[in-house]
């Protein structure tokens, strides 16, 4: 059983992790934070009912993920993403960026995809889950997640494509 | 394989990369980390959410809940793992057996009953249930009580006044189960008064504070002692502040025959204090671990 003490050093050990799906998710700092707070408090409300530790981390996954799609349905409206806003510009200025790198930047899904196509994206490549894996943290079956990803990945091929073809 | 190929066209390193440089600004690790150490802040955030959920429940007509779920929670497979080991023959659980909500003119409750199985002493299991079981319902008709005398007082007014207990399962290892029973009282600011029940699993015992060391060894001088050296470190190296340099502030003795305690999943004894009692409220419920090398020669 998860006690609050190992929620605590696993939440200690992989906060940049988790901020970053947040993050990757809302696009935005101030909700990240919002999401990843929301996320912790009900981690530790339903913390008793995590019967085996070892699945701590899907099982927050889960929770960080959900919150930030509520997040974005209670806020009723899609921000849509502003390369040009201050938050965005700070954080990819401090990013190392190989601009002549010709190849698929950050920036590249930020706006190819949506959310949910980014998060999938996250978390089976940067995250390295298995597709089972995510198909547990989304609440799909894994048919679903293989052809989401599926799409996803067609999409983004197609995008880069043209980027580099319309140049 | 089909996924290999498409990565083979698609090079994620880079971004990848640069993903791996998003990080989270130190303020709100360092927040919500102490949030966490500290029970108070996750209450405030918890109440946010009631308050929105309020909204939702308030057009409904359903404003008394009342439920008794049973929650089947055993897993088969972790089951069967334990029954291998000798000895071991149960697997203990903790579930929520009752749970009750009111939500009206500003007063909340929210009080979840919790229910151990799985011991095999099946005396002593009933024993802790039925006191679970008691307490809560000794909290309901406190908070029932206090409700009506604040609406007869107050008619039609929203007076702010809650009740939130429930359970923590703190440890649950071969050797020990220890589960707090916290309940959190809001009038203005709040209080939280915790009990603790930790159950030695190898000798399926109830154990007392006292009853884990060993008779006039002088456990209490040699963990005051310890504790008062830990909070004096603590609050040098800017961690904690306590009230040890307050006169008569701090409870005396410190510790004694019933002092809160459980053991971690380590296996090691914490012991805790009640808020306010040797610190002020901002510090939550302080806890300590105690060494090995402390508890040489007064542990049983």
């Amino acid at each position: 059983m998860a006690s609050k003490h190992f929620f605590e050093s696993y939440l200690i050990d992989n906060f940049d992790r988790l901020y970053r799906l947040a993050f990757s998710y809302t696009l935005n700092r101030e909700d990240a934070e919002d999401v990843i707070s929301e996320s912790v408090a009900k981690a530790l409300q339903a913390l008793h009912t995590l019967k085996e530790p070892q699945y701590l981390g899907t099982w927050f996954y889960r929770i960080v993920i959900n919150t930030a799609i509520s997040f974005k349905k209670q806020k009723a409206k899609v921000v849509a993403f502003d390369p040009l806003s201050p938050e965005w510009i700070t954080l990819t200025h401090s990013m190392v960026i190989e601009e002549s790198y010709e190849g698929i930047h950050f920036e590249d899904l930020v706006k190819s995809l949506n959310s949910e196509q980014r998060i999938l994206l996250v978390l089976r490549y940067f995250e390295e889950l298995s597709i089972a894996e995510i198909a547990e943290i989304v609440g799909e079956n894994i048919n679903t997640i293989k052809t989401r990803l599926y799409r996803t990945l067609r999409l983004l091929r197609a995008e880069m494509e043209g980027k580099y073809d319309g140049k | 394989m089909m996924e290999n190929n498409k990565n083979s066209h698609l090079d994620l390193s880079q971004a990848k990369a640069e993903y791996n440089q998003i990080k989270a600004s130190d303020e709100l690790k360092t927040r919500l980390i102490s949030s966490l150490k500290n029970q108070e802040t996750y209450k405030v955030d918890k109440k946010k959410w009631r308050k929105q959920w309020m909204k939702y429940a308030a057009t409904s007509a359903a404003m008394l809940v009342f439920t008794i779920m049973i929650m089947v929670n055993a897993s088969p497979a972790f089951a069967n793992t334990m029954a291998g080991i000798p000895g071991l023959a149960g697997i203990v659980n903790v579930m929520t057996f009752g749970h009750y909500e009111y939500h009206q003119d500003g007063m909340d409750a929210n009080i979840n009953t919790a229910k151990i199985e799985g011991l095999l002493d099946k005396d002593l299991e009933a024993k802790i249930n039925e006191e679970l079981a008691e307490y809560a319902d000794a909290i309901i008709s406190e908070f029932e009580a206090e409700a009506k005398a604040i609406q007869n007082e107050y008619p039609g007014e929203e007076v702010h006044f809650g009740m939130d207990s429930g359970y923590q399962v703190l440890t649950n290892t071969k050797e020990y189960l220890a589960i707090d029973i916290y309940l959190v009282n809001t009038v203005g600011s709040s209080s939280t008064i915790h009990k603790y029940y930790t159950i030695d699993k190898r000798t399926q015992k109830l154990l007392t504070f006292e009853g884990i060391f060993t008779k006039n060894a002088g456990y209490d001088r040699a963990l005051e002692e310890y504790v008062l050296k830990e909070m004096r470190r603590q609050q040098e190296a800017g961690l904690g502040y306590y009230w040890i340099d307050e006169p008569g502030f701090m409870p005396d003795p410190l510790i004694t025959a019933d002092s809160l305690f459980y053991f971690n999943t380590e296996g090691q004894l914490v012991i805790c204090f009640e808020k306010y009692s040797v610190a002020p409220g901002a510090s939550g419920t302080p806890e300590f671990i105690i060494p090995t090398e402390v508890l040489a020669g007064i542990i049983k």
